[in-house]
C-alpha cells in the first residue's frame, strides 16, 4: 500500500474510528483523537504487516482498540482523571449535548467489553466476526456480551421512559 | 420491540464527527516518520521454520526414526488384539507423530 492509498484510507475511516474512540472515552474528544492519531501512526509504520485477510478498517479498528486498552491501563497506573472536566461534545448546541449525555449515561451501565461490542455492533454496523477480529474476543462470547449489554440498556430505557415514536 | 428500541436509540445518537484538521495534522506527523518497516522478518521466520523442519526430518531419517515408526505400526495389529502389550514407547511415538503432523499442517496453512 502506497502512502497516497494510506491517506485515502485515513480520510475514509477517520470519522467512524474517532466516533468509536470518543464514545469509548465517554466523550473525551482530545483523548480519543490522541488515541486515533497513535493508532494511525502505528498502522502506517506497520502497513506491510497488513495481510489483506480482513478489511483495512477492521485492522485499523483493532489497532485503535489495542491503543485504547493500553492507554486505559496506563491511566489506571498513573492517576485518576476527573472525567467531568474533560468531557467534550462534538455536536454543538444544547440538544446535541443532551443526546450525547443520554448515550453516555446508557453506556455507563455497561462494562468496557460490553460497551465496545455494543458500539461496534449498533453504531458502527460491524458484524460479529469483525467485532471478534477487532477485540480479540470469541464470537460466542461477543454474543453473550451483546445480550447482556442489551438487557442493561433496556433496563436503562425503562428508567428514562425511552419509548419514542 | 426490545431489539428495535436499542437499534433506534443508537441510530438516533450516532454523532457526525467533522475532520477539523485531524487528517492534516496526521499527515504532517507522517511526513516526519521513517518509512514503514518491510515485511522481511515474517518471511525470515517462515524460512527459519522450514530450515529447522528439514534438519529435523534429516536427523529423524538418519537416526532410524522411519524404521522405528514402521516397527511400531506393524505392532498395531497385535495391540488391537492384546491391548496389554502397549508400551510407553508406543504411546509416546504415536503422540509425537500426531503432534508433528499437526505442526506440519498448521505451518502449511500459515504459509498459504
Amino acid at each position: 500500500m502506497t502512502k497516497l492509498q494510506f491517506e485515502q484510507h485515513v480520510r475514509l475511516t477517520q470519522e467512524p474510528l474517532r466516533r468509536f474512540l470518543m464514545n469509548l472515552c465517554s466523550g473525551d474528544m482530545a483523548l480519543s483523537d490522541d488515541i486515533a492519531q497513535e493508532a494511525y501512526i502505528k498502522a502506517y509504520l506497520n502497513i506491510n504487516s497488513f495481510s489483506g485477510k480482513s478489511k483495512f478498517s477492521t485492522w485499523l479498528f483493532r489497532i485503535a482498540y489495542n491503543c485504547f486498552c493500553d492507554n486505559k491501563r496506563a491511566q489506571q497506573r498513573v492517576t485518576t482523571v476527573d472525567i467531568d472536566n474533560t468531557v467534550a461534545y462534538s455536536d454543538s448546541g444544547t440538544d446535541g449535548r443532551f443526546r450525547n449525555q443520554e448515550l453516555y449515561m446508557a453506556l455507563s451501565n455497561l462494562n468496557e467489553k460490553e460497551r465496545s461490542c455494543i458500539l461496534l455492533f449498533y453504531m458502527e454496523d460491524k458484524s460479529i466476526k469483525e467485532i471478534s477480529l477487532i477485540t480479540g474476543i470469541k464470537e460466542n462470547t461477543i454474543k453473550s456480551h451483546l445480550s447482556r449489554a442489551k438487557g442493561n440498556i433496556y433496563e436503562y430505557f425503562k428508567t428514562i421512559g425511552y419509548e419514542r415514536e | 420491540m426490545k431489539e428495535s428500541d436499542i437499534d433506534r436509540f443508537f441510530k438516533n445518537h450516532k454523532q457526525s464527527i467533522e475532520d477539523d484538521g485531524f487528517s492534516q495534522r496526521l499527515f504532517s506527523t507522517l511526513e516526519c516518520l521513517p518509512q514503514p518497516k518491510p515485511r522481511k522478518k515474517v518471511v525470515n521466520s517462515y524460512v527459519l521454520t522450514a530450515i529447522f523442519a528439514a534438519i529435523g526430518f534429516i536427523i529423524f531419517m538418519v537416526t532410524g526414526g522411519y524404521s522405528l515408526i514402521i516397527d511400531q505400526f506393524s505392532q498395531v495389529g497385535t495391540i488391537v488384539h492384546n491391548y496389554k502389550s502397549i508400551s510407553p514407547e508406543m504411546i509416546i511415538s504415536v503422540v509425537i507423530i500426531f503432534m508433528s503432523l499437526f505442526g506440519v499442517a498448521k505451518f502449511a496453512l500459515d504459509w498459504e
